[in-house]
C-alpha cells in the first residue's frame, strides 16, 4: 500500500518536467528582469515624489468596486448560465459566447465600445446626459465600468463552473426539507460554489487591476480621477523607465498581498 | 533573411527586366527595416512605393510606433536599417547610443492644431477655450512628444488648460473626438488631415511657438547601409517631400 | 385509511412506471428492483421533486398530487422527510446546522432549532459529533444525521433511497439493525426503496417488486421470499449479499 501511494506521488512522466519548467520560466523569467531594473537605491525617493500613492489609490479602490459590481451582477448570471440547461442549445451557446467576447476583445476596442454606448452620444449614454445630465466619460464610475467589462466574465465562467460541479441533489434535499428557492440558493448553492465565487473574484480583481485600453479609451487618464497604475506605468515608461519599473514592482507587491490575504481567509473561512 | 531577400530580388529582377533599363542605374539592393514615428504611418509606405519604381527588387519593411518606443527597441538591439523620429530627444537617444550614422537630419516639422468633431458642436473658437472647464478637453498627456508640445505651448501663452483627459498617443485623442465625446483635442496638423471627416482642424498663431522637428538617420548597425542611405535620399529628395508636404508637414531645407 | 396512497403513472419515452401504493401510518413498504426499474422515479415523485404523468398522492387526507385537477404540492411544502442515497448532507455545515436546516427553513429561530437538533443528534446516540462536518464522519454516522435531519420536522412520510447502499459490507448489518430500532418509533409511513430485498426483509412490513417499472409481486417481504412468482423474483433474493 505505502508503495504504491509512493508510486503514484512520483508518477509525474519525466517528460512532462520539461515544458512545465519551461512554462514556469516563462511566466516567471520577465518579472525577475523587471525586479531585477528597479532602482533600489531611488526607490524611496521615487515613490515619495511620484503619484504612485494616488494611482495605487485609485487603483485599489476601483478594482474593489469593479470586483463588487462583478460579484453583484455576474454570480447571477454565472447561475442563469449554469441552469440553462432545458433552454435550446443554440441559445446557451449564444449566450456562452457573448459573455467570452470581452475577454477575446482587443481591450481598446472595448472603450471605444463603451463610448458608443455610454458616452455623450452613445445608445444609452445620450438618455443619460440629456435626461439626468449625467456624463460618465473622463470619470471614476467610467473606470469601474471600464474594469467590470474586461474583468467580469472571468468571475461568471469561474462561478459557471463551479455551478455545473456541484451536487445539484444537494438543492433536491434542502428543497425537501421545506427551503425557498432563495433561501436554497443563499444557505446552499452559494456556499458549495464558495471556492469558485473566491477564485473568479481573485482572477476579476486582478484583470481589474491591470486594465489599460478600455479605461484609457473610456474613462481617459486624469491624475487623481482616472489616472490607475497601468496608466501610470504606461505613461513614465515614456520618460522615466525607473518610476515605470517601481510603479509595476508596487502593482506587483499588492496584487501578491491581496492574494494570500483572500487565500488565507478562504482556506480558514473552508476548514473547521 | 539573406536567402529570401535574395530570392524575393531574382523573381522581381525577371518580372521587371524592361523597367530596369529604363530607370536610373543603381547599385542598392536587397532589404531594410525602416522605424518610423506613428504620424509617419502611410506616408512613407507611399514614399517606398514610388521609390521602388525606380529601384526594383528591394524590400522595405516598416515598422511604425511610439518614437520613444521605438528608439528603446533600437538601442536594445533591434534590426533597424533607418529611423524616422518625432523629435530630437528620442533621436537623441539613438545617438548617445553612438548608433546613428552621420548626423541626423532634421528633414520636417510638424504644427499643433487643434481637433473638433465635425461641425465643432464644442464651438471651439481658440486656445482660449482649452481653459473653460464647461468644456471636454483632451490634451496629450506630458510624458509623451504631443504633450510636451501642447506643455510648451500653454507655457508660452499663459493659458491655463483645463483637460478632462490626458492621453497616452494621438489616436487615442482622435477617436474621442470622432466619436464626439470630447470636444476639442490638441494634436498635429498632420493627425487632422489623416482623421479624415470627422474630424476638423483649427489652425491657431499660438501654434508657431511649440513646432515639432522630425529627423531621420540611418543606423550604423545596418547591414544594408548603402539602401537605407539610398532611401533616406529619396525621401529628403523631390519626390518623398511631395508625399510630406501634401500629408500636412512642413519641409524644412 | 390514514397514511399514504398513491396511484403514480410516469411515463417518459420507452419507460413507463405504474405503481400503486397503501402504506399505512407507522408501517414500512420497500420497494425493490433493479438500477432502471423505476423505484427512485418512484421516490422522486413521493417526494414532489417530480411531477407525475397522471395520478394521485394523498396523504393523512391531504392531497398532495392530482394530476386530473392539476394539483401539485412542491417538495418544499409537502413536508415528506427524505433521507437521500449518499445521505446528502451540506458538506458546508456541521451535523447540527445540517439537522437544523429543516427547522431554520420553516421560520423556527436559529438558537431553538439548534437546540432541536441536538436533542436528534443525542436521540440517535452521535451528540458528540454535533460540530463535525460531514466529510469527517463515517458512513453510519452520515446515516443518522441524515435520518435525524429528515426526522426533525415530525413527517407523517418518510421516504429512504438506498439508505444502506453507501455502506461497506461489515457495517450494513450493524447500521441496518440501527435503523431497524430507529425507525420503530417513527408513527409516520415509510417507503423504502432499496435494491437489496435484505433490507426489505430486515425491515419492512411490506415488499414490492418492481420491474421495468411494474409491479411483479407484492406481500410480507417473507412471503414474497418463500414463494417468489417468477425467476426474476428469485434471482433478487439469490443474489442478494447479505
Amino acid at each position: 500500500m505505502a508503495d504504491l501511494r509512493e508510486r503514484r506521488g512520483s508518477g509525474i512522466p519525466g517528460i512532462l518536467w520539461i515544458p512545465a519548467g519551461i512554462a514556469l520560466a516563462f511566466l516567471v523569467l520577465p518579472l525577475v528582469a523587471l525586479i531585477g531594473q528597479v532602482p533600489w537605491a531611488q526607490l524611496g525617493q521615487i515613490i515619495a515624489t511620484s503619484d504612485i500613492g494616488q494611482s495605487l489609490g485609485l487603483s485599489l479602490g476601483c478594482g474593489i468596486a469593479a470586483t463588487a459590481v462583478s460579484l453583484v451582477l455576474g454570480v447571477p448570471l454565472a447561475w442563469v448560465l449554469a441552469r440553462s440547461s432545458d433552454w435550446h442549445p443554440a441559445i446557451r451557446r449564444t449566450l456562452r459566447a457573448l459573455v467570452i467576447v470581452p475577454l477575446v476583445l482587443p481591450p481598446v476596442v472595448g472603450g471605444v465600445a463603451l463610448l458608443l454606448l455610454l458616452g455623450r452620444h452613445g445608445l444609452i449614454g445620450q438618455f443619460l446626459n440629456s435626461w439626468f445630465n449625467i456624463q460618465l466619460p473622463f470619470t471614476t464610475p467610467a473606470v469601474i465600468i471600464s474594469e467590470a467589462f474586461v474583468a467580469m466574465p472571468f468571475l461568471v465562467l469561474a462561478v459557471e463552473g463551479a455551478l455545473r460541479a456541484a451536487d445539484r441533489r444537494l438543492e433536491d434535499a434542502a428543497e425537501t426539507l421545506g427551503a425557498s428557492r432563495w433561501m436554497i440558493f443563499r444557505r446552499v448553492t452559494l456556499p458549495l460554489v464558495a471556492p469558485g465565487v473566491v477564485a473568479g473574484a481573485v482572477l476579476c480583481f486582478a484583470r481589474a487591476l491591470g486594465e489599460f485600453g478600455a479605461t484609457i479609451t473610456f474613462a481617459g487618464n486624469f491624475p487623481g480621477v482616472t489616472r490607475t497604475m497601468p496608466i501610470a506605468a504606461y505613461l513614465a515608461l515614456e520618460t522615466s523607465p525607473p518610476a515605470a519599473y517601481v510603479i509595476s514592482l508596487v502593482l506587483l507587491v499588492v496584487s501578491v498581498g491581496v492574494l494570500f490575504a483572500l487565500r488565507d481567509r478562504w482556506v480558514s473561512g473552508l476548514s473547521s | 533573411m539573406t536567402a529570401i531577400a535574395t530570392s524575393v530580388l531574382a523573381l522581381a529582377g525577371c518580372a521587371s527586366t524592361p523597367a530596369a533599363t529604363t530607370a536610373p542605374k543603381t547599385s542598392v539592393s536587397g532589404s531594410i527595416v525602416v522605424d518610423a514615428a506613428a504620424s509617419l504611418t502611410g506616408i512613407f509606405d507611399e514614399i517606398a512605393t514610388d521609390f521602388k519604381k525606380s529601384h526594383p527588387g528591394v524590400t522595405i519593411t516598416f515598422n511604425y510606433g511610439g518614437s520613444s518606443a521605438l528608439a528603446t527597441s533600437i538601442v536594445s538591439g533591434a534590426p533597424v536599417d533607418l529611423f524616422a523620429s518625432a523629435s530630437p530627444a528620442t533621436m537623441k537617444t539613438v545617438t548617445d547610443a553612438n548608433l546613428a550614422k552621420g548626423t541626423p537630419t532634421t528633414f520636417v516639422s510638424n504644427t499643433l492644431e487643434i481637433a473638433v468633431p465635425a461641425g465643432n458642436p464644442g464651438k471651439i473658437t481658440g486656445l482660449a477655450d482649452f481653459a473653460d472647464a464647461s468644456k471636454k478637453i483632451a490634451i496629450c498627456a506630458p510624458e509623451v512628444p504631443c504633450g510636451a508640445a501642447a506643455v510648451a505651448v500653454f507655457a508660452a501663452t499663459g493659458i491655463k488648460d483645463k483637460p478632462d483627459t490626458l492621453v497616452p498617443d494621438v489616436k487615442t485623442a482622435l477617436t474621442q473626438v470622432s466619436l464626439d465625446e470630447v470636444d476639442a483635442a490638441l494634436v498635429y496638423h498632420t493627425d487632422v488631415l489623416a482623421a479624415g471627416s470627422k474630424v476638423q482642424g483649427i489652425a491657431f498663431p499660438e501654434a508657431q511657438k511649440a513646432i515639432n522637428n522630425y529627423l531621420i538617420a540611418p543606423i550604423s548597425s545596418s547591414k544594408n547601409l548603402a539602401l537605407a542611405a539610398a532611401f533616406e535620399t529619396f525621401i529628403l529628395g523631390k519626390d518623398g517631400t511631395a508625399v510630406l508636404k501634401r500629408a500636412g508637414f512642413t519641409i524644412i531645407g | 385509511m390514514t397514511g399514504l396512497n398513491a396511484t403514480i403513472v410516469v411515463e417518459r419515452r420507452a419507460f413507463r412506471l405504474d405503481l400503486a401504493l397503501a402504506v399505512p401510518s407507522g408501517s414500512i413498504t420497500a420497494v425493490v428492483g433493479p438500477n432502471g426499474s423505476g423505484k427512485s422515479t418512484t421516490l422522486r415523485v413521493l417526494a414532489g421533486l417530480l411531477r407525475p404523468t397522471s395520478g394521485r398522492i394523498e396523504l393523512e387526507r391531504r392531497l398532495l398530487d392530482d394530476v386530473a385537477s392539476g394539483i401539485h404540492v412542491s417538495a418544499s411544502d409537502r413536508g415528506a422527510g427524505v433521507v437521500f442515497q449518499d445521505y446528502l448532507l451540506f458538506p458546508h455545515l456541521t451535523a447540527v446546522e445540517n439537522v437544523a436546516f429543516g427547522p431554520i427553513a420553516h421560520g423556527i429561530r436559529r438558537k431553538v432549532a439548534r437546540a432541536s437538533a441536538h436533542g436528534w443528534l443525542e436521540r440517535l446516540a452521535i451528540a458528540e459529533f454535533g460540530s463535525t462536518r460531514p466529510a469527517h464522519l463515517s458512513g453510519g454516522q452520515a446515516q443518522r444525521v441524515a435520518l435525524a435531519r429528515a426526522l426533525i420536522l415530525e413527517p407523517p412520510l418518510l421516504l429512504l433511497d438506498e439508505p444502506l447502499a453507501a455502506l461497506d459490507a461489515s457495517t450494513r448489518v450493524d447500521v441496518r439493525a440501527e435503523l431497524r430500532s430507529q425507525l420503530k418509533t417513527y408513527s409516520g409511513a415509510t417507503v423504502l426503496v432499496t435494491h437489496d430485498p435484505a433490507d426489505a426483509l430486515a425491515l419492512a412490513d411490506e415488499l414490492i417488486v418492481l420491474d421495468r417499472g411494474g409491479v411483479v409481486q407484492r406481500g410480507a417481504p417473507r412471503a414474497v421470499a418463500a414463494s417468489p412468482v417468477n425467476d426474476y423474483v428469485a434471482g433478487l433474493f439469490l443474489n442478494s449479499g447479505t
